[in-house]
């Protein structure tokens, strides 16, 4: 490899560094349509500096970035797939304060819905362990998902063996939920990306004088 | 001066910035062209200069949005060539965008006119 084909090839690491969770393929197929590109631009001009040409193609995390987003948010929304939707959100929560907070919303109602849909499940199999526990005085009032030790001092059951329906549908309807809000968000936000004018690749201003 | 300058500056970068997937599909419009050869295009015909990498990123969104087709293609000398192509959908979408535009530009002509005219004596 010469050095320029060097600077290119550490060039392209950095933009695939950045592309990281998208498909094998997607991410070869970026690279080379990246790579015959600054390739020709090298070629086409007689003393091509490639200090240069690779400064005019763009930051390496940028281009990436815009990639990332891009990809992520349409799979997020055509797969459904709570563990999808997550990443897409962790990625989305590194750019914005929105995002974050849709991370939280989210992280909370999933660890909400897993919780009860855990219990509902275990009850049968540890049913003075497993329950829906709280406590009432005066002074303390307290509402737990027992695990699987049972009940503290003073703590009553509440649901019964009625935990394991209302677990499931309340389980399931909070992740479903959860699952709704998420996809919700991100449309959203996959629509203000084309219509906002911020995620288009740079413009820079014509030269003057033309 | 300079801070009107500024802003009128700021705002005709946002302004091409809103043109910029209408005038790639009009490029497209007669026939098909790899990466730089679209950037050549809209740099001689529009005056859009884009940071050069940014332009893929925003093809492969049109085109998983079913505006745009694209293949690799074996040149006869050296690298192939990833071309793009409008699909029908594309080719509808950039009508429907270029009525929008015509007609909303020559009613702003029209607002303009007693503006330029000022400018000019």
């Amino acid at each position: 490899m010469t050095p320029v084909d060097e600077n290119i090839e550490q060039y392209l690491k950095r933009v695939r560094s950045g592309l990281r969770g998208l498909p094998d393929e997607d991410v070869t197929d970026i690279l080379n349509e990246l790579r015959t590109h600054i390739s020709e631009r090298m070629e086409s001009a007689s003393s091509a500096d490639v200090e240069v040409v690779l400064q005019s193609f763009g930051k390496p995390e940028e281009i990436a970035a815009l990639y990332v987003s891009e990809s992520l948010i349409e799979r997020a929304v055509s797969s459904r797939s709570p563990w999808t939707i997550l990443r897409t959100l962790f990625h989305w929560s590194t750019l914005s304060v929105m995002g974050f907070v849709v991370l939280t919303v989210c992280l909370i109602g999933y660890a909400f819905g897993v919780s009860f849909f855990i219990a509902a499940v275990a009850k049968p199999f540890n049913p003075h362990g497993v329950g829906l526990w709280y406590r009432h005085d005066p002074l303390d009032f307290s509402l737990h998902l027992g695990g699987f030790t049972g009940p503290s001092g003073g703590e009553r059951e509440l649901l019964g063996w009625w935990l394991v329906p209302v677990g499931f549908s309340l389980g399931g309807g909070t992740i479903l939920l959860t699952t709704r809000f998420a996809l919700w968000s991100l449309q959203r936000l996959g629509r203000s990306r084309q219509t906002s004018v911020s995620s288009l690749p740079s413009v820079r201003q014509a030269p003057a004088g033309r | 001066m300079a801070q009107l300058q500024e802003a009128a500056d700021k705002w005709e970068v946002q302004l091409r910035k809103g043109c910029l997937e209408l005038a790639i599909l009009a490029s497209l419009w007669g026939g098909r062209l790899y990466g730089l050869e679209l950037l050549r295009m809209l740099e001689q015909e529009s005056d859009l200069v884009i940071t050069e990498g940014t332009v893929y990123p925003l093809l492969s969104r049109l085109r998983t949005e079913g505006l745009l087709d694209a293949e690799w293609v074996e040149a006869e000398l050296g690298h192939p060539r990833k071309y793009y192509r409008l699909t029908s959908n594309g080719r509808r979408r950039a009508i429907a965008m270029a009525r929008i535009w015509s007609r909303f530009s020559a009613k702003l002509d029209g607002l303009l006119k007693p503006v330029v005219k000022e400018e000019r004596q």
